[in-house]
């Protein structure tokens, strides 16, 4: 019966939780953007000059891998030589440190995921808890539409009225609610991705993900130099009047139609 | 309006990668707009039931034509095909619960205040 009749929630509801805890999770939310924005600058890159040039020489061989039908057979041979040839630059020990060694070492790496921890997700769940030490165990409003008796539990922690419409949801849920909403609201007034709790999560719950700091160099190195070996050249500008001859073939074939 | 991507012949498409994403850029923020301006509206008028949801994608449907207007008269020009333009963003979930929650807001300031 009380599920038929529309609840009559009372004005004094609506002033003093509604409108004051949506203005204030809207407030904190941007807080929290402005704040992330601010500290989260890159981390001074402190690699020495040997690692820099054993990334860039990995990134090198990369492109040299990917687009090497550009040039003349003899640069790419010496360019070849230069990276996985006898004395290559492949062959050598790299400096650079495995990721787990620079981690253990460097502070900075600490310093950081406590600087990202503490500007995202340590403001929300704090808001939580003080949402839901003072707005507990009244109903705040009314979703729209009607769903099933399954959302229940979700809608409406800490009330156990079995008759209560599903419809009435609590102060917390309203909270989650406004948390996920005003993601795309921000992403209108900031102009890019603000979504980074989000990002940050997913990123905790994949542990295949590989870290920002130096990769394995050593697997790296191997990796290349194999792929260096395996790579089938081919100078595309030997073959580019008869791909000419046909491209053009074929526009006009297309015109006439 | 954003650049146009070229088109050489049928089967050689070249697509200029930058244009091409704020292309999408612009088409994603229209979308995410117009989710949160007719969830205020929905609200205010005070629809209630599942057909609510039926404004939504009529709204979206909407940016269609606006893109039109805007100057796409040939959409596998802009985006890559028509269905980029008429799906992208569309059921994404930050649209959606933009929409949820501004209806939601709205529909309680007003009707059950």
């Amino acid at each position: 019966m009380a599920g038929a009749h529309p609840l009559l929630l009372d004005h004094a509801v609506r002033d003093w939780v509604f409108i004051p805890l949506t203005l204030a999770i809207v407030l904190m939310k941007l807080l929290t953007q402005y704040m992330h924005q601010l500290f989260n600058t890159p981390p001074p890159s402190n690699k020495e000059l040997k690692e820099v040039r054993e990334m860039q020489a990995v990134a090198r061989a990369g492109r040299l891998r990917g687009f090497g039908r550009f040039i003349p057979e003899t640069s790419f041979k010496m360019r070849k030589e230069y990276f996985a040839g006898e004395k290559g630059f492949f062959t050598q020990k790299p400096v650079t440190r495995s990721p787990q060694e620079a981690m253990a070492t460097d502070p900075t790496v600490m310093v950081d995921m406590m600087k990202k921890n503490l500007t995202g997700m340590v403001p929300q769940l704090a808001m939580g808890m003080v949402v839901n030490f003072f707005f507990q165990g009244f109903v705040i409003g009314k979703v729209p539409f009607p769903l099933s008796p399954r959302f229940k539990p979700m809608l409406q922690r800490g009330i156990d009225l079995a008759s209560l419409d599903v419809s009435y949801f609590t102060s917390l849920s309203y909270y989650i609610l406004l948390l996920f909403g005003l993601r795309g609201v921000f992403s209108l007034i900031f102009r890019e991705d603000v979504v980074d709790e989000t990002e940050m999560m997913r990123r905790q719950m994949n542990p295949m993900a590989a870290g920002p700091m130096g990769v394995d160099m050593e697997a790296m190195f191997k990796q290349e130099k194999a792929a260096l070996a395996a790579v089938d050249f081919e100078w595309e500008l030997e073959s580019a009047e008869e791909r000419a001859v046909d491209m053009l073939r074929r526009q006009m074939k297309a015109k006439k139609l | 309006m954003a650049p146009k991507k070229q088109q050489k012949g049928k089967v050689d498409e070249l697509i200029n990668p930058l244009a091409y994403k704020s292309n999408l850029q612009a088409l994603g923020f229209l979308r995410n707009f117009v989710a949160v301006v007719s969830g205020i509206v929905v609200g205010i008028c005070g629809v209630v039931g599942w057909h609510g949801f039926i404004y939504h994608f009529v709204a979206q449907l909407a940016c269609v034509a606006a893109m039109f207007l805007k100057g796409c008269t040939n959409p596998p020009n802009y985006f890559v095909s028509w269905n980029t333009l008429l799906f992208f963003g569309v059921f994404s979930s930050t649209t959606l619960l933009s929409y949820i929650l501004f209806w939601m807001i709205f529909y309680n300031i007003c009707h059950v205040f």
